[in-house]
This record gives structure tokens, sequence and C-alpha cells, in this order.
């Protein structure tokens, strides 16, 4: 089983880019830090704002690309098969998911999230400092994982 | 002034099933090593397939004909994301060896100074017209997302679908000061031949530039 390295919030946001860090930062003391990990994932620029252009049918799917992340985020990490390749190479180099791991994580979710990793990487590191104060193996026990 | 019908680009989408690019809206570079700013929902989520088209003019007072169908498709990655802000920023391989606008905020500009706007309006419907508008600023405003709050500014024009993602630039000395997003309008309750009786006002909003200088 792969561990989380055990850092601060402050440590992850290192991750950041300084605007995104400032934007997760009220966020999270808003909603905290679940909560706002999903926000950020969902949010669409202001509220009662018609937009004029691009592709509409996002906008409906916007809740479930949460959900998606949730799934993807628990199958790679609790040990699914789906996720056998990565998590080799996770367990390769040192057991471990630190700082460093972040964007090669970003990458192999986005293609099934369907969102580019750049919006991934704050949520990311939201789920896993909260997934590191529980334990993985604590966490993973409370996963019940369908092998689809 | 700055040459904006060569930095204001179409934000287009390869339709597989037709080999033909969908325009989706309008977005501008904003630096030299060919990085490219839209609205993020002109792109919503889509991360493959994605291209600008490169100007098809060479100066706006050109007529552009619009039986001509033919572009020059640039490959574009998405590079960055502001969900909250709804700003795209993609990259493509280009390098632009004019002067780029600089990139200023809403601070920089008076409610009542004039302001000037590049976009493709009706684009979404196929219809690849490069237009410029002029009006002034007529508010201020802080709107907010999940709880987080940016400065936009209410300009005294209608737009149109496709405009999203226009540049909005200062008259007085060409400096970008805003990318257009939308407008105003709360759910009304009834749809009228498919619109929303509130989206028929007179006025759009545009967020400020310097939320698009902190992604680059």
């Amino acid at each position: 089983m792969m561990e989380i390295e055990n850092l601060t919030l402050d440590e992850w946001y290192t991750c950041l880019k300084p605007y995104q860090k400032n934007m997760i930062e009220q966020l999270v003391s808003k909603y905290g830090e679940e909560k706002a990990a999903e926000e950020w994932l969902i949010a669409r620029g202001p509220i009662q704002t018609v937009t004029f252009g691009g592709n509409q049918a996002n906008a409906v799917e916007a809740p479930k690309y949460w959900s998606r992340l949730k799934d993807e985020f628990d199958k790679l990490i609790c040990g699914h098969p789906d996720y056998e390749k990565e998590q080799k190479k996770i367990l390769t180099a040192g057991k471990t998911i630190g700082i460093g791991s972040v964007t090669a994580l970003a990458n192999w979710l986005s293609p099934i999230i369907g969102m580019s990793p750049s919006i991934l990487v704050p949520a990311i590191i939201l789920i896993l400092h909260t997934t590191s104060k529980m334990g993985v193996n604590a966490y993973c026990s409370t996963k019940h994982l369908i092998n689809k | 002034m700055f040459n904006f019908t060569q930095i204001t680009l179409l934000i287009g989408k390869l339709n597989k099933s037709t080999g033909a690019i969908d325009m989706l809206g309008t977005g501008f570079l904003v630096s030299k090593e060919g990085k490219v700013v839209t609205a993020r929902h002109v792109v919503g989520n889509e991360v493959n397939d994605l291209y600008v088209l490169m100007p098809h003019i060479p100066s706006i007072n050109a007529y552009q004909d619009v039986t001509d169908l033919s572009c020059k498709p640039v490959a574009v990655n998405v590079e960055d994301v502001n969900p909250i802000t709804d700003l795209c920023i993609l990259k493509t391989n280009l390098s632009f060896n004019g002067i780029l606008p600089p990139l200023e905020s809403l601070d920089n500009i008076l409610v009542g100074e004039k302001i000037g706007m590049f976009g493709f309006p009706h684009c979404v419907m196929g219809r690849r017209v490069l237009t410029y508008q002029e009006t002034e600023i007529g508010a201020k405003m802080l709107l907010e997302t999940s709880g987080v709050k940016s400065k936009y500014a209410t300009i005294n024009i209608q737009t149109r679908p496709g405009q999203s993602g226009s540049l909005v630039f200062n008259l007085r000395n060409g400096a970008i000061i805003g990318l257009l997003i939308g407008t105003y309008a709360p759910s009304s309750g009834v749809i009228i031949a498919g619109i929303n009786p509130h989206e028929l006002n007179q006025t759009s909003y545009c967020i400020s530039a310097n939320y698009i200088k902190e992604m680059l």
C-alpha cells in the first residue's frame, strides 16, 4: 500500500501558482478542504451570467466531474487494478506520494476525468491533504471499489 | 495604436465527423511565445482537437468575404484554467514579433471612459467576421463565484454569441483592460423561442485583465 507524505496545507500549496493559492485559500476558508476542491472543479464563472459561445453541454456535466475525480482518485490510491501500472510507478519511486507526484497524478487522471491537468492540480492537493490526515489505510477501508 | 486585427484569433475545435473546424468563440494573443487567452467556457473542458485560426484579413478595413471558408488552423494545448474567473490560457507554437498591447486592469480606466473591442460575433453559427465595436465603461462591479469576488465591468453594449473572449482595450492608450465574458441574465422562468427574455438587455460584462496577467 502506498502512503501520502504528511505535509501541511501550506507545503502542498507550493504546487500551485500564486493566483491559484490565493483562490484556493479563499475557498478553503469558506467551505473547508473537500468542498473547496469540489467548488474549484465545478465553478463556471460568476452566477447569473449568460455566456456567449463555446460548448454549453459542459455546464450540465459540471457536477459529474467531481464525482469522477473522487472515484478515480480512490481507485488509484486504494490499489484498484485499473491503475496497476501507475501504482507500480509510485511504489518503485519510494511508496510515497508527495509534492513531486502531483503533476503525474494530474496527467494520469486528466484523460479519464475529461479535464485538463492544470485544473485538476488544486483539487488533487486538497484531496491528498485530507486523505493524508486520515491515513491511506483508514481512508481506503471506507471505500468499496467496483471493478468496472 | 496596436494592430489588434493580427492578435485577435478565433478559437475552434475540429469536428471529426465533418473534418471542419467548429468556431467556438474569440481569443487573443497575450505573449510573444504564443500564449492565447479566451474565456474558459469557450473551450469548456475540451483538451483535444482545439485550434486557433490565424487572422484572415490584414486590416480591419478589408472587406471580409463571408463565403470564403478557408482557414489557417494552428493546434493549441490547454495550458492553464481558472474556473473561478472563467479564463483559459492556450499555448500554440506561434511566435509573435510585433508589439503586444500591455495587459492592465480595470483599475486603470474610469467609468465613462471609451473602450474598443474586437471579436467574432455569430462565429458559433459559422460566420467569420472580425468586428470592431466602441462603447464606454458603464460600471465597475465585484462579482462572486463560489464565494470568491473578482473585478468586472459593465460595458454599455449588447454582445452576441461568439464574442466571449473578445479583447477590451482602453481607447486612450491601447492597453488591454478586460476580456468579454457574458451578460447579466438571471433565470426568468420563461423561455420564448429558446431565449430567456432577461438575455435581451443592452449591456455586457468584461473581466479585468489583471486576472489574465497572473496566469502567464
